[in-house]
């Protein structure tokens, strides 16, 4: 006949822990050898594996949201977070589950644990539409806000928690270092996994006309203004010049013959000799010939003096637009000189913002990699007409919201100052 | 067509050969320590006046970060020399740097100016130079974990000391090219991480790393699965650097102008 324990004192010893206790009482006989002290691997997948079941089971049996918390309740989570592993460190540090919170075991685990994560978001396409019904009953379409997710970064917090108190209460120089460093993760975590739903995020098109958008928002009060696009500045790279395959265009441009006009005004290919003579941005074709003219659809183009042992000729060449077709020259029967679409160098636009009492404000102008703050907003510019150029009828803007930034920023600069100091220790 | 470029390229790839076999010469070891000097010299001369003819860093194409890559692993490896602690690290990673500096001669690199607008940013240098360091240091890494696993006279039981110190500075500098990288993202374009293929793989670059860091603290014993782990590691890296742009879904990707 199997004995069992009595399940309180089972309890109580593990929950409190007193392995000795455990030992003194001979109760490990009673125990499966897997859940013996200490909990490695085995035990961290299979507590790890439970939690994800049991998430995957109320995710299918009653979907929760979890974007209803607000910012201020994420704030209180982050504390709490931080209350509990200091609780777990000053109450529980002998119990067993203690042990294994702070484990290296368990640290690989949710390591690994995230890692499958992340090949899952690569398998399945994440925020599409066009997903089976049971891949968005998994929210396998959108892993990083799952209830999985949620319950494997609680789990990684509350260890992070506990391990800097851990480290904190036997400070020594050396753990420097690794407080800095992971209360760095912790934070960093904390505001991409709390201010996923506090972090909004909008694509919106601005274009010659008043449009209304809302600036500010507080509680049901909506500051809305018009916004327009009043000018776009655009400036491309000098030009590229290429001999292309005119008879088998598949074999596609080979990078060798690819040159730039403005590093090289003259290329010998086979026993033609290429050389620049003008170049003109913008330019227009009229009969035949190009000139510089700034008008709506304006092109790239280059005459070139092309000789051979044959001839020696001009010929003009462009990359055409939305309304001019692109001009090859020929070399001969097989290959062509042709010119590459332009990279664009800098683009920045004018916005008109227009307020509720008629009031125009001066006017703002974003680029790329600088955005100006719009209310609550940030706004960045990130997209365009590129068929139209810099006449372009339109701006992308991505406008964005995130109380999460002071918090993130924190995270990441000790992070920096981790790794830094980590360096220099090394070193 | 031959550039001056190649030319160069050729040149120091001829000093770096003949400096790694005098190595091996106890006697030339002087004659071999100024040849690579002298490779070292001449690819620096020849960063700096490709970066000024092309008017920007050249950092941008996946040919000009082999440049900096093989400088950086010559650099390093004749830092780790004079430490005296692993001195065969030299040639090793010489032959490494060779490699590379072969590919680059095979595949010359236009002399091309364009530099897209979102690449235009404060955080374009420390990014792409804290990843390449990085880079080299955990292919020296690489290097060291190889020849400590196949060499039969090492103790098994025991992580060389430079190999663990040079692991731990490669991932700190891993680590702070992720944490450049998310906040040039933010600045560009209002996130810090969009899953996009190369920031995936980095990722998992940096957690396979970040998972030997932890297991070697613990278990300082079981060198043979941290070497091991280090070799498995490399090849993430490597898939993270040139693999993903063979993946279908790299061609969406905003790290496309690397290839």
């Amino acid at each position: 006949m199997i004995e069992f324990a009595p399940i309180g004192q089972v309890f109580k010893n593990w929950l409190f822990g007193a392995y000795s206790k455990i030992k003194q009482n001979n109760l490990e006989k009673f125990r499966s050898p897997i859940w013996e002290k200490p909990w490695g691997y085995l035990e961290s997948v299979i507590l790890i594996l439970t939690f994800w079941l049991i998430s995957i089971v109320i995710t299918w049996a009653h979907p929760i949201s979890l974007k209803s918390l607000s910012f201020g309740h994420h704030l209180v989570i982050l504390g709490l977070i931080g209350l509990s592993g200091l609780i777990v460190f000053l109450i529980f540090k002998k119990a067993v589950w203690y042990a294994w919170l702070v484990s290296l075991e368990l640290t690989i685990v949710n390591l690994l644990a995230g890692l499958f994560l992340v090949f899952l978001m690569l398998i399945f396409e994440q925020n599409s539409f066009f997903q089976s019904a049971w891949i968005k009953t998994l929210q396998l379409d959108n892993i990083s806000s799952s209830l999985y997710v949620w319950v494997l970064a609680a789990l990684v917090e509350l260890q992070l928690s506990t391990v800097i108190w851990k480290r904190i209460f036997n400070f020594t120089k050396k753990d420097f270092v690794f407080v800095l460093q992971h209360t760095g993760i912790l934070l960093v975590i904390a505001a991409l996994w709390l201010g996923a739903s506090d972090v909004e995020k909008h694509t919106v098109k601005v274009e010659k006309t008043f449009a209304p958008f809302i600036i500010n928002r507080h509680a049901e009060n909506f500051e809305m203004v018009q916004m327009r696009l009043v000018d776009f500045d655009l400036t491309y790279f000098p030009p590229k010049l290429a001999i292309v395959h005119v008879k088998d265009t598949l074999q596609g441009i080979d990078l060798k013959w690819v040159w730039s006009i403005e590093s090289k005004t003259s290329m010998r290919f086979k026993n033609h000799q290429i050389e620049v003579d003008t170049l003109l941005v913008p330019a227009i074709p009229i009969e035949g010939n190009y000139y510089r003219v700034n008008d709506l659809g304006h092109t790239q183009a280059v005459r070139l003096n092309l000789s051979s042992s044959q001839q020696k000729r001009q010929a003009w060449v462009s990359n055409g637009s939305l309304l001019y077709p692109s001009v090859m020259a020929s070399l001969d029967d097989q290959y062509a000189v042709a010119m590459l679409k332009s990279e664009p160098k800098t683009y920045q636009c004018l916005l008109e913002i227009e307020y509720p009492n008629g009031q125009i404000a001066s006017k703002l102008s974003i680029e790329v990699n600088r955005p100006i703050q719009l209310g609550m907003w940030t706004v960045y510019l990130t997209d365009f007409n590129a068929q139209w150029g810099d006449r372009t009828d339109y701006v992308m803007l991505e406008m964005v919201y995130d109380p999460w930034l002071e918090i993130m920023y924190i995270g990441l600069g000790l992070l920096v100052i981790g790794s830094i100091s980590m360096l220099l220790w090394r070193a | 067509m031959i550039t001056i470029f190649q030319i160069t390229l050729l040149i120091v790839l001829l000093f770096w050969i003949f400096g790694s076999i005098l190595f091996f010469f106890e006697s030339k070891r002087a004659w071999s320590i100024a040849l690579i000097l002298l490779g070292q010299f001449i690819l620096t001369a020849l960063i700096v006046i490709y970066w000024i003819k092309i008017e920007r860093p050249p950092l941008r194409t996946m040919g000009e970060t082999r440049l900096w890559y093989t400088w950086f692993l010559a650099s390093i490896a004749l830092w780790l020399y004079y430490r005296k602690t692993f001195r065969y690290i030299l040639p090793m990673g010489l032959a490494l740097a060779l490699v590379f500096l072969v590919v680059n001669l095979l595949n010359p690199e236009l002399l091309n100016k364009a530099l897209m607008p979102a690449l235009q940013s404060v955080w374009f240098i420390p990014h792409v130079i804290v990843y390449l360091v990085a880079y080299a240091l955990l292919s020296l890494v690489w290097l060291m974990a190889v020849f400590q696993l196949f060499k039969t006279r090492s103790n098994k039981n025991q992580l060389d000391t430079e190999l663990n110190r040079i692991l731990k500075i490669g991932f700190a500098f891993l680590s702070l090219g992720l944490v450049f990288g998310a906040l040039w993202a933010k600045t560009a374009w209002g996130h810090y991480w969009t899953w996009d293929p190369k920031e995936t793989w980095a990722l998992i670059t940096w957690a396979a790393y970040l998972i030997i860091i932890h297991y070697q603290d613990r278990y300082q014993t079981r060198t043979q699965t941290i070497l091991w782990l280090i070799v498995v590691s490399f090849v993430l890296l490597l898939i993270c650097w040139f693999g993903v742009q063979y993946l279908p879904s790299a061609q969406m990707s905003v790290h496309t102008y690397s290839g």
